[in-house]
């Protein structure tokens, strides 16, 4: 027979944490048992002598130096995100959105003017990089567009390089007012536009 | 700030209504109430944390660490907890932050090696004057050595919650709060702690 009494309550009687009822019940249960009687008498010595001398407060040296230090870091974390931040933020609403549509649209544009030319031609158009100008279609430096088009594989790539991965939480909503029906290609122009400004 | 009156700081610098006040005053912005709340709480964070990491200079920072993150968070406290608790939780997530940190920098496993390179010296200044003798003095120090050596022995979790509950003495409710964790984790850790700490302190106690 497990003669043991049971964990959680042994160790809330070792702390001092059982009362009336509880208490009476359980040290009946442990009458026997003077090796937990020795234990419990550790403890609270054990638990006096932490008490006692480990120190609960103690001064950091230089306590003013602390002080001062924390209220200069604080400061300068206050100027600098307020900086940092309204940076990020115009790029993040503004640059990366207007990059990608324009980029997006210019390559599109491309795309119905190559198939207009190759139509008139009377031959189908071979799959072919077209590379947009980004002083023209894109706003940021270093960012070019480039478009695949075939008829025969029917399908239409579109592949912009040097920008900067938009990040997953980003909001378009808030940056992009999205129109319907038809204003079609034109639509996302001026979509651009009005998402700009905002 | 305008429905918050002046702060009178009561001689005891844990009164948690003097807390609410100068915490209130910092949420709008006043570096000053914070200041004084930093005065207030420095003590017990800089030696919690020494007590957990035992390196008075890494400490120093991660005090600071703990003080520049409450003030950022500040705005989100909502009382509903102590100021101070909160606090020990903030100490809590920064010093296992930094052990983790060690860490990844190939000091050590995430266990005692990275939170005892050094040792408290036991004759420091922060040691409690209690007027003993001589004899007697030396017999606690002693003592507390043993101690702290057997502390440092313990995983860091079953430190803390000794640290929290018989040094900085926290109810279990607030222990596991500050570690994140249920009563009945903190009580279990407590009483494998406890066994732990008394087989390595059998010498010291089995005597009395």
């Amino acid at each position: 027979m497990n003669t043991n009494p049971d964990e959680t309550v042994l160790a809330r009687w070792l702390e001092d944490e059982l009362e009336g009822a509880e208490l009476a019940a359980f040290e009946q249960t442990i009458s026997g048992r003077a090796d937990l009687h020795a234990q419990q008498t550790v403890v609270r010595a054990m638990r006096k002598d932490l008490a006692e001398l480990i120190p609960a407060v103690e001064e950091p040296a230089y306590p003013d130096f602390f002080n001062s230090r924390v209220g200069k870091s604080i400061r300068e974390q206050a100027a600098r995100p307020a900086a940092s931040r309204a940076g990020r933020r115009s790029w993040e609403n503004w640059w990366m959105p207007a990059t990608a549509v324009a980029g997006m649209a210019a390559a599109f544009w491309l795309g119905t003017k190559t198939t207009d030319r190759a139509e008139l031609a009377g031959s189908p158009p071979p799959a072919r990089p077209v590379v947009a100008q980004p002083g023209i279609y894109t706003p940021e430096r270093g960012v070019d567009a480039e478009w695949f088009s075939s008829d025969d594989a029917g399908a239409t790539v579109i592949v912009l390089k040097g920008l900067d991965a938009i990040p997953d939480n980003m909001d378009f909503s808030q940056t992009v007012g999205l129109q319907t029906g038809e204003q079609g290609t034109a639509g996302m122009a001026t979509t651009t536009e009005g998402g700009v400004r905002q | 700030m305008g429905s918050v009156g002046p702060v009178v700081l009561d001689e005891d610098v844990t009164d948690p209504a003097d807390d609410a006040r100068l915490v209130a005053l910092a949420q709008g912005g006043d570096m000053r109430s914070y200041d004084a709340l930093v005065t207030r709480h420095r003590g017990r964070i800089f030696a919690m944390i020494r007590n957990m990491i035992h390196q008075e200079a890494e400490a120093w920072d991660l005090a600071q660490e703990v003080f520049i993150k409450a003030w950022q968070a500040l705005p989100r406290f909502e009382a509903k907890a102590r100021f101070s608790t909160w606090l020990y939780r903030i100490a809590h997530n920064v010093v296992y932050d930094w052990a983790r940190k060690k860490r990844i920098e190939g000091v050590g496993e995430f266990n005692d090696e990275v939170f005892e390179r050094d040792r408290i010296d036991p004759g420091s200044m922060t040691t409690p004057d209690t007027g003993e003798a001589p004899d007697a003095a030396m017999a606690r120090g002693e003592l507390r050595e043993k101690i702290e050596a057997a502390l440092g022995k313990l995983t860091p979790e079953h430190r803390e919650v000794v640290l929290l509950k018989d040094v900085q003495g926290l109810a279990y409710k607030e222990i596991a709060k500050v570690v994140g964790t249920s009563i009945g984790t903190v009580m279990s850790r407590l009483f494998y702690a406890r066994q732990k700490l008394q087989i390595m302190l059998k010498h010291e106690y089995e005597s009395r």
